[in-house]
């Protein structure tokens, strides 16, 4: 394209911002919405599929433990009468595509079964577990070990190669790997047995008590995954600051603060928002250690007792809590991302 | 009664303070402990509305020197020497003040339009940052729009739709005028360019210095260009200093340091360009290689490499002295050798044209119509081309021509769409026997660009070069891994050494070595002297040719560099957007080219 | 030709590549061939680990018994000493099958490309969300799994990183000039995969191996922690940490000594894998 003479600034430029390009604008904006809405429900539906294919195995798979479920329900002593009961109580010797279909379609109007060992609904003690300890717990740890991480991870960053750079990385690589029952154990030991700062057991009696008991089953996790998100971080944002964007950006005099939020922070957006995906799945498994050791009602404690007690309905309804929590969060990822890197989308629209 | 007193006052013209002015700039790097200096005591002087340039090759220490001007240099560098911006003294100001001054008083563009913008914002958004009104608050949205648009037209940018694009949508000419025009969208007395054309096309290089040219007089915005090239240096400076080894060697304005160098340096970097309008017989080049920070010699830093040298040179540090009006160059001997030098830089002007070398004989390597889509896109559509035995045939375009993929394709690396590629008489195929496979093989070899990663970085250069010539034979691999090594120049001890200990051009010529390991009749050469420094490009242009000569080999040399065409190709293609649009013999297609497009091409190589 | 020849890389101080200190390294390196010694040597246990004796049970450290006894009157120093082979050996295996594996198929897909890449892609791609961790503790806890299960599980969820990796590493590879040269030389893929792409993969294959072995570790662990995978009384760190746990006030330290070295361990390799991941990383850059 040829070079234009800048004798006089262009007089058309009132006329360039003028309605055409204000409508052009527009639809630019118009098709990406409808682009972000196309992705979701894509994404939906391979969701769908994928929690159809989880469920199918995990109800194989327990059909398939060794005796049949009626068995692990009546105990290895049973008498055939028994176990002959049991299969007609829960219809076990329906064939098993009508089980499963029995099970998925009561599953979506909420009814997840009724719990062997509770004899109540699985629904409900699910939910007494969740709102109870588990969400809040997650919440707390998730929202904490972001956060501080991120903002460690910056500082970290910024001043890279000195001292105080090399103490944080020294100190959370200790932190990111130490195994979470090890430090769980050794946090209620000290400061709930020992030092008797907090409470190490159970989940207290509702509102600021349950918090109160929240805490170091909180901190345990949390040293795992504010380590770990500083290192994440740390790595990102030093690599932004090595690039020419940021020298560019500071040459031409961008306030530090511009240059925090355009160019550090949304650089390291993508990585930052699948990183915290990736908090959540994992402070999932950690629960499980978590409530163990603290003896908290939560759903990783229903789970491992579940587990035990070879409770097939609880165990069925949790692991699907648990799959379409992990569809639902990766679902939420990916189109976050979407959003936020316009090479992805305008990659995709290229591909439309 | 008040008497009125008049005073007249005599005013004193005064000369307004040059827009840059930098005293004894000293970069040191901190390694094992000790300082080694990057540059050495820099004096630069840059008037309001002037154009200089530094030039350098690698290891000149020119870029530090650009970040050094910003105080923008990275951690471990430490930076000495007065920098005065519009007369104001800046050393000793805070972080926050230099703060203050950069974007207003002095700028920066950079080389890579690319990676110089955030890829997550759109160019009108990462343009308004730094927009502010009259009152020094932030625009609000219909202003900065007007604004934006505004400052993309004082770019050449017409197009206000480009504001919404993000910076991957634009073209690389597009995307350095987006950077220019954040550069100066403060007006700063000073702009630093650091390289910003090396990474674009000849013909969108010609266009960015002629913005970078206008801005001088529309802006009055001071230019500081540093570059490699002495053609892009002389087509848009004023004056010219010369770096090598972190010193300043010569300065002095445009045409006296082209017709009168007086360092030994200038006068054979002159002559190692290669002219563009006559094939020599030989390209100057310059022996030896620049010694890096920490190695350099007490006394004058290119005596080593330099013919005119005397025991006198060697002895002490080297001042720069004044060896004319407004001119001075680094070298005591400047007097004596002065006729000399001016030979020497004259040289490439006065060498005669001599004819090509080739002997026309039958065809290696003919496509027909050869053709490569990807997807919807075209890279190369239906290139008819044919090369001969002994002769050396150029493929030359600019990015997104097409040229590397034909070249791909003539070697198999690359199967055409459609049309056909026949090398050795074999047709190029998927599907090709162990036998026809080993025939393409042994007809034609590659040698490739990037120097750094041209060579596994693991594998010594004895057991690449093996590597290849087990294929031919097992027998006496040491034997003839020596003696690669000696056709390319290079000594057989060689062998045992790792690609990071060579230089770039060193690991050229294992390539090329490599290239030859089969005996190929016919060696592609994808811009193998691209990335190197103008001397070091010379020697390999001079083995090249020597090859040529010495195994009756032929080359299909792939560049977008005309002046290099010219030296060493004896027929030549054009390419544009994946056509041949031009061909025939290097010299008439040079001198009396039909199409427009090579016509472009031409006009827009900055000369000298 | 930019500059970066002649300014030092930022993170290039005196002590190489990264920000530990060799302190930090050195220390690591001491604790893993501390624990070494205990695998090849089990030896040097004072006592027989799985000698039952009743009537010492419980008792605190003392001089017959350096860390006291557990419940069934075992010697906890002996047991300690004994768990380093499980603890050791288990996450070993399990790392070497991922990097093998992983390795294997990454290059293959990096290579490759087309519809090989791209159908490998998609199953990484899923089972990279599953938590291998938690399916081992529900499949292992179900079925009653033993040791073997759990590492199975283990490794096929634990593939999708190492994949991803080396897959990337691969492509990234591909497209160098040296692997097309060696390509246009004529070299076979297969050997072009094994003497040009493997060395250049050399110190990253290392690193992972550390990496995979520490969160081996963490895994195996937890379940011996949860009392899955390992059999009762079988003197492994988790397992002990489960067992001892209830009578962790009449001797604290048949809980903790097995704790304190898991944890060692675990932050020693991943301090070494860190090191020779970022000296991998930082080679990369100066390319």
């Amino acid at each position: 394209m040829s070079f234009s003479s800048v004798k006089e600034p262009a007089p058309m430029s009132l006329a360039a911002a003028g309605p055409d390009a204000l409508d052009h604008r527009r639809a630019v904006r118009w098709s990406e919405v409808r682009l972000i809405a196309t992705v979701i429900a894509k994404r939906l539906l391979a969701g769908v599929v994928v929690l159809f294919i989880v469920t199918v195995l995990i109800f194989l798979f327990i059909h398939a433990a060794p005796g049949g479920p009626e068995v692990a329900i009546a105990g290895l002593d049973a008498t055939p009468e028994q176990l002959a009961a049991i299969r007609e109580l829960y219809r076990l010797d329906d064939p098993l595509p009508v089980q499963y279909w029995t099970y998925i379609s009561s599953a979506l109007t909420g009814d997840l079964g009724t719990s062997f060992m509770l004899r109540e609904p699985v629904a409900d003690a699910i939910g007494r577990a969740l709102s109870g300890v588990t969400i809040p717990l997650i919440i707390i740890t998730w929202t904490t070990a972001l956060v501080f991480g991120v903002s460690l991870g910056y500082i970290s960053a910024r001043k890279r190669g000195q001292l105080l750079d090399r103490t944080i990385v020294g100190i959370t690589v200790v932190g990111a790997t130490a195994p979470m029952f090890a430090t769980g154990l050794l946090i209620s030991t000290v400061f709930g047995v020992q030092l008797r700062w907090f409470p190490f057991f159970g989940s207290g009696s509702g509102g600021l008590d349950t918090l109160y008991h929240l805490v170091l089953p909180a901190l345990t996790m949390v040293i795992v995954m504010l380590a770990s998100t500083t290192r994440i971080s740390r790595v990102r944002f030093a690599q932004v600051l090595e690039e020419d964007q940021y020298a560019f950006a500071k040459a031409r005099g961008v306030s530090p603060r511009a240059i925090f939020g355009r160019i550090i922070f949304r650089n390291s957006a993508v990585q930052l928002i699948t990183w915290a995906g990736s908090v959540i799945v994992g402070l999932m498994t950690g629960l499980i250690i978590v409530e163990q050791i603290y003896s908290l009602p939560g759903i990783g404690s229903l789970l491992i007792t579940a587990i035990g007690s070879r409770d097939i309905p609880m165990i069925q309804g949790i692991t699907l809590v648990i799959a379409v929590a992990i569809v639902l969060v990766t679902i939420i990822v990916d189109v976050l991302c979407i959003i936020v890197d316009p090479r992805i989308r305008r990659g995709m629209e290229a591909d439309a | 009664m008040t008497t009125a007193i008049t005073m007249t006052t005599t005013t004193t013209t005064t000369i307004a303070p040059p827009a840059l002015e930098v005293r004894g700039l000293t970069v040191t790097a901190q390694r094992d402990g000790h300082p080694v200096p990057i540059t050495e005591d820099l004096d630069l002087t840059v008037a309001p509305g002037e154009a200089v340039a530094i030039v350098g090759e690698s290891g000149s220490g020119k870029s530090v020197t650009a970040k050094a001007l910003m105080r923008l240099l990275p951690m471990g560098l430490t930076v000495d020497g007065a920098v005065h911006l519009g007369g104001r003294d800046t050393t000793g100001f805070t972080e926050r003040r230099m703060r203050r001054l950069r974007g207003t008083e002095i700028s920066m563009v950079m080389q890579d339009p690319f990676t110089m913008l955030n890829p997550m914002e759109t160019c009108g958004a990462q343009l308004a940052v730094t927009l502010t009104g009259p009152d020094g608050r932030r625009l609000s949205g219909a202003r900065r729009r007007e604004e934006v648009v505004r400052r993309l037209a004082e770019v050449g940018i017409t197009d206000p739709a480009v504001a919404d694009k993000y910076p991957f949508e634009l073209s690389g000419g597009m995307r350095q005028r987006v950077g220019i025009a954040a550069a100066i969208s403060r007006n700063p007395r000073v702009i630093i360019a650091d390289e910003p054309t090396t990474a674009l096309d000849v013909t969108t290089q010609k266009e960015i210095l002629d913005l970078l040219n206008s801005l001088r007089t529309t802006h009055r915005i001071a230019v500081v260009l540093i570059t490699h090239d002495l053609g892009v240096a002389f087509s848009l400076c004023d004056r010219v200093y010369v770096m090598y080894a972190g010193q300043i060697v010569e300065t002095a304005d445009a045409s006296t340091l082209m017709d009168q160098p007086k360092h030994p340096y200038t006068a054979s970097l002159l002559a190692a360009d290669p002219p563009i309008d006559r094939r020599v017989e030989k390209l100057a080049s310059i022996p030896g290689s620049v010694p890096p920070p920490g190695r350099r010699p007490a006394a004058c830093r290119f005596a080593p490499r330099c013919e005119w040298a005397v025991d006198a040179c060697r002895e002490r540090p080297i001042e720069l002295l004044q060896v004319g009006e407004d001119h001075a160059a680094r070298c005591i001997r400047f007097a004596e050798i002065g006729d000399g030098l001016q030979a020497l830089a004259m040289a490439r002007r006065d060498q005669p044209h001599t004819g090509s070398l080739a002997v026309p004989a039958a065809p290696v390597i003919t496509t027909r119509d050869a053709r490569r889509v990807y997807g919807e896109k075209v890279a190369v559509a239906g290139a008819t081309i044919e090369v001969r035995r002994g002769e050396s045939v150029g493929i030359v375009g600019e990015s997104g021509s097409g040229k590397t993929t034909l070249a791909r394709m003539l070697v198999g690396l690359t199967l055409p769409s459609s049309g056909s590629v026949q090398v050795g008489g074999v047709e190029l195929s998927s599907r090709l026997s162990r036998a026809d496979r080993d025939r393409v093989r042994s007809t034609v070899q590659m040698a490739f660009q990037d120097p750094s990663s041209t060579l596994n970085p693991s594998r010594s250069v004895g057991s690449t070069l093996r590597e290849a010539l087990r294929l031919v034979s097992l027998e006496k691999l040491d034997e003839r891994t020596a003696e690669l090594l000696e056709l390319v120049g290079l000594p057989p001890d060689y062998a045992k050494r790792m690609p990071a200990q060579l230089s770039g051009g060193e690991r050229q010529r294992v390539a090329i070595a490599r290239g030859l390991a089969r005996d190929p009749d016919v060696l592609v050469c994808d811009e193998v002297v691209s990335a190197l420094d103008v001397s070091v490009q010379a020697h390999i242009l001079n083995l090249l040719r020597d090859l040529q000569t010495k195994l009756g080999i032929g080359y299909v040399f792939i560049t977008h560099d005309l002046a290099v065409v010219r030296q060493i190709t004896d027929r030549v293609y054009v390419m544009r957007r994946g056509e041949i649009v031009e061909s025939g013999p290097t010299d008439q297609v040079l001198d009396e080219p039909r199409d427009d497009y090579t016509r472009s091409l031409l006009a827009s190589v900055p000369s000298h | 030709m930019t500059a970066t020849s002649v300014i030092p890389a930022v993170r290039r101080t005196r002590w190489g590549v990264g920000s530990l200190p060799p302190v930090t390294v050195t220390i690591a390196l001491v604790i893993l061939a501390g624990v070494i010694v205990m695998v090849l040597f089990p030896g040097i246990a004072p006592l027989d680990p799985d000698r039952i004796d009743a009537a010492a049970a419980l008792q605190g450290p003392s001089a017959a018994h350096w860390l006291g006894t557990d419940e069934l009157g075992r010697d906890v120093l002996s047991r300690v000493i004994a768990g380093a082979r499980t603890a050791f050996l288990a996450p070993l295996g399990l790392a070497t099958g991922i990097v093998a594996l992983s390795l294997t198929i990454g290059l293959i897909a990096g290579y490759a490309g087309g519809w090989v890449d791209t159908f490998i892609g998609r199953i990484v791609d899923v089972l990279y969300a599953v938590p291998a961790l938690l399916v081992a503790i529900v499949v292992v806890g179900v079925t009653g799994g033993g040791f073997v299960m759990a590492i199975v599980i283990l490794t096929i969820f634990g593939l999708p990183s190492s994949t991803r990796l080396f897959r990337a590493a691969a492509m990234e590879r591909v497209r160098l000039p040296y692997i097309e040269a060696a390509r246009t030389v004529g070299t076979s893929p297969v050997r072009i995969l094994f003497t040009q792409m493997l060395p250049t993969l050399r110190p990253l294959i290392v690193a992972t191996l550390f990496l995979q072995f520490t969160y081996g570790l963490i895994e195996v662990s937890t379940l011996s922690f949860l009392g899955l995978g390992v059999p009762p009384g079988a003197s492994d760190w988790g397992r002990m940490m489960f067992e001892n746990r209830a009578s962790i006030s009449a001797n604290a330290w048949a809980t903790i000594a097995p704790g304190v070295l898991l944890v060692l361990l675990a932050v020693s390799t991943n301090v070494v894998g860190d090191w020779l991941y970022n000296r991998y990383e930082a080679k990369e850059r100066q390319r």
